[in-house]
């Protein structure tokens, strides 16, 4: 068997946000080529362990250690991570009042890629002269998230919840986009990898995950195949799997 | 008098003018230049449609009807930068009624020399039905100038007219602004005032005073303003709803970068069916900055509606957070939220100006920041 390139490597990762501990002891490993999943019940932490790997402000790291390709990034801040390749679709994210669509993604890109076509693919050809996330409805804020990351080509894209209030039709545009940043039409060398929350499981059929996780207080209970951890929790919902071989 | 054609500028004042929206090719309905105290430009291109542009002291040679709207809504014995401006010069706009000129009018008061005390008095007479947009930008030749800048401003807009006086600074650290604007406005006329400042003053002081005094007259006045360090500004604006169905609004968007702000807006209901809103939104970016807002909403009547946003705070660390996740270092993630916050989709520009404001603001904001 082939060795594969590990690309993130979290050890025992211990968070706090204002006084409360959102995650406790976290480990995981994700190599290059490879899309997890995160499962998970409302306020479980996943949110705040794709924050975490992020750099966002607030995110205390009590213990634990976050490696990107090797090197320690746990001090790292949020640009610099950027930079070494790691991108987040937000649950939430901000209105930047005043600020273009447009304008950020050509700064977000440097590879001079046809952001036009781009924005066709997510249908958001016009919203490009629109300010940053401002009024967009639930699923055109989905949109632009997939958009941003696409136009930034991250090595992990970290997604947070990508169809949530989504229509049918627009699963459709997301799983696409979603399947073409994650290399996932490609069988050999992909390089892009993906950390994916999901409550609905609707990425599992455009994306065929190699390895999920549940969440559960802040702890990871379960571990494995995907489709058979969503099965799982769709037959016995997420307190069963705390019974399962980790 | 020079025509705009005429008028030769040495390239760093040519740059200068541009810089607060003069347009020296001149897409203009005329154009107005005064050097320190003395008027070098004053041409009309919309002659033939009887638009008047003249020197305030030619129009009261000319015009008897001058003499008595001097001084008149902004008294001479007001303070002691009015009675100083007793004599000034300045320009004389009058638009005919039912005339509405397309072509905007530029006007640039222009400080050269060292230590001047800069006295403009300027009076525009919107005739019924008329309608015109104005460009008024000032500056300083050098960065190093000192001096001081007296403006006063009566305006007088008859029914159903329309003016839009947009107003771009661009001083020096020692440079002084003492603005004393006024405005009439009869029924149904509207007055839209555009006010953009990002540069060093020693300080800048302005407070348009507006008087809606016909039905359905409307005022609206938007400001944005970036203080770098130690410049200090004192802006604020009075909208006097006295008729029914009156309607004003006053928004600003201020930005202290170490600078001293102090926003204050005033709206007074008079009236029955009279509204009012107003917005004052601050971003602190540095120690030792400082922003005031002092929103004032005031009525004397059971039937108005007045409202009120005022939010003074440091700049939000998740649209911040946000850009920088895209790989935005922390002072590009800044330029950008700043560059958004003063947008220059807030003003009211006429269309004829947008672009040009737009191009100017890119560059202002782009030496500011
Ligand atoms: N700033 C904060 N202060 C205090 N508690 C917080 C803060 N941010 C998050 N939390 C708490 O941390 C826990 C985990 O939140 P997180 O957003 O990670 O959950 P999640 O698993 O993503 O949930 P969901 O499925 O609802 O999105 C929640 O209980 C939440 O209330
Ligand atoms: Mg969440």
């Amino acid at each position: 068997m082939i060795k594969k390139n590990e690309l993130l490597r979290i050890e025992n990762l211990t968070v706090e946000i204002g006084e409360k501990i959102v995650l406790k002891n976290i480990s995981m490993v994700i190599n290059e080529g490879e899309t997890h999943i995160l499962f998970g019940p409302n306020g479980s932490g996943k949110s705040s362990l794709l924050y975490t790997i992020m750099g966002i402000e607030g995110y205390r790291i009590l213990n634990g250690k976050i490696f990107f390709r090797s090197e320690d990034i746990t001090n790292l801040s949020i640009d610099e991570r950027a930079r070494k390749g790691i991108g987040i679709a937000y649950q939430h994210p901000p209105a930047i009042k005043g600020v273009r669509l447009e304008k950020l993604i050509n700064f977000i890109d440097k590879e001079s890629k046809d952001i036009v076509s781009l924005s066709k693919e997510l249908k958001m050809k016009d919203y490009l002269l629109r300010e940053v996330n401002l009024g967009f409805s639930g699923g055109e804020m989905k949109r632009s998230e997939i958009l941003q990351l696409l136009s930034q080509n991250p090595v992990l894209s970290l997604i947070d919840e990508p169809e949530s209030g989504v229509d049918i039709e627009n699963i459709e545009i997301l799983g696409q986009a979603i399947k073409k940043l994650l290399e996932r039409h490609l069988n050999r060398t992909r390089t892009r990898s993906g950390l994916i929350i999901t409550h609905t499981g609707f990425i599992l059929d455009y994306v065929k995950a190699d390895h999920a996780y549940i969440l559960l207080e802040g702890k990871i209970i379960c571990e494995g195949n995907p489709f058979e951890i969503f099965e799982n929790i769709q037959k016995n919902g997420f307190t069963a799997c705390k019974n399962c071989t980790k | 008098m020079q025509k705009l054609h005429e008028v030769v500028l040495n390239k760093e004042d040519k740059h200068k003018l541009e810089s607060v929206g003069f347009d020296v090719e001149g897409a203009r309905s005329a154009s107005f230049l005064m050097n320190d105290d003395k008027v070098v430009l004053s041409d009309v291109e919309d002659m033939e449609k009887g638009l008047v542009l003249i020197p305030l002291k030619k129009g009261l040679e000319k015009y008897s009807w001058l003499e008595e709207r001097l001084w008149r809504l902004v008294p001479l014995d007001k303070d002691e930068f009015t009675r100083r401006a007793k004599d000034a010069e300045g320009y004389l706009i009058y638009v005919p009624p039912g005339l509405k000129i397309k072509r905007p009018l530029q006007a640039c008061f222009f400080i050269k020399s060292h230590a001047l005390e800069q006295k403009v008095h300027n009076v525009i007479v919107m005739g019924k039905g008329s309608s015109l947009d104005i460009i008024n930008g000032c500056a300083t030749a050098n960065y190093d100038t000192q001096g001081m800048h007296i403006g006063i401003t009566e305006i007088y807009i008859e029914e159903n007219a329309y003016l839009t006086y947009t107003m771009i600074h661009e001083w020096a650290p020692g440079v002084e602004v003492r603005a004393r604007t006024a405005v009439h406005v009869k029924r149904e006329g509207q007055f839209v005032s555009n006010y953009i400042s990002l540069q060093m003053t020693s300080l800048t002081q302005s407070a348009p005073q507006i008087y809606l005094e016909g039905e359905g007259a409307k005022a609206r006045l938007t400001s944005l303003v970036f203080a770098p360090d130690n410049a200090v500004y004192d802006l604020g604006g009075s909208i006097y709803l006295k008729e029914q169905n009156t309607a004003g609004e006053i928004i600003s968007r201020v930005v202290s970068n170490g600078g001293r702000i102090t926003s204050r807006g005033d709206i007074i209901a008079r009236a029955e069916g009279v509204r009012g809103h107003m917005e004052c939104n601050g971003i602190i970016l540095k120690e030792h900055g400082e922003i005031t807002a002092v929103p004032v909403l005031s009525s004397s009547t059971l039937n108005a509606d007045l409202t009120h946003e005022a939010a003074v705070g440091k700049i939000s660390r998740v649209e911040v957070n946000y850009l920088k996740s895209r790989g935005l270092t922390e002072e590009e993630a800044v330029q950008f939220i700043i560059e958004g916050f003063l947008d220059t989709k807030l003003l009211k520009l006429p269309q004829s100006l947008e672009e040009n404001v737009e191009k100017t603001m890119e560059l202002l904001k782009h030496s500011a920041l």
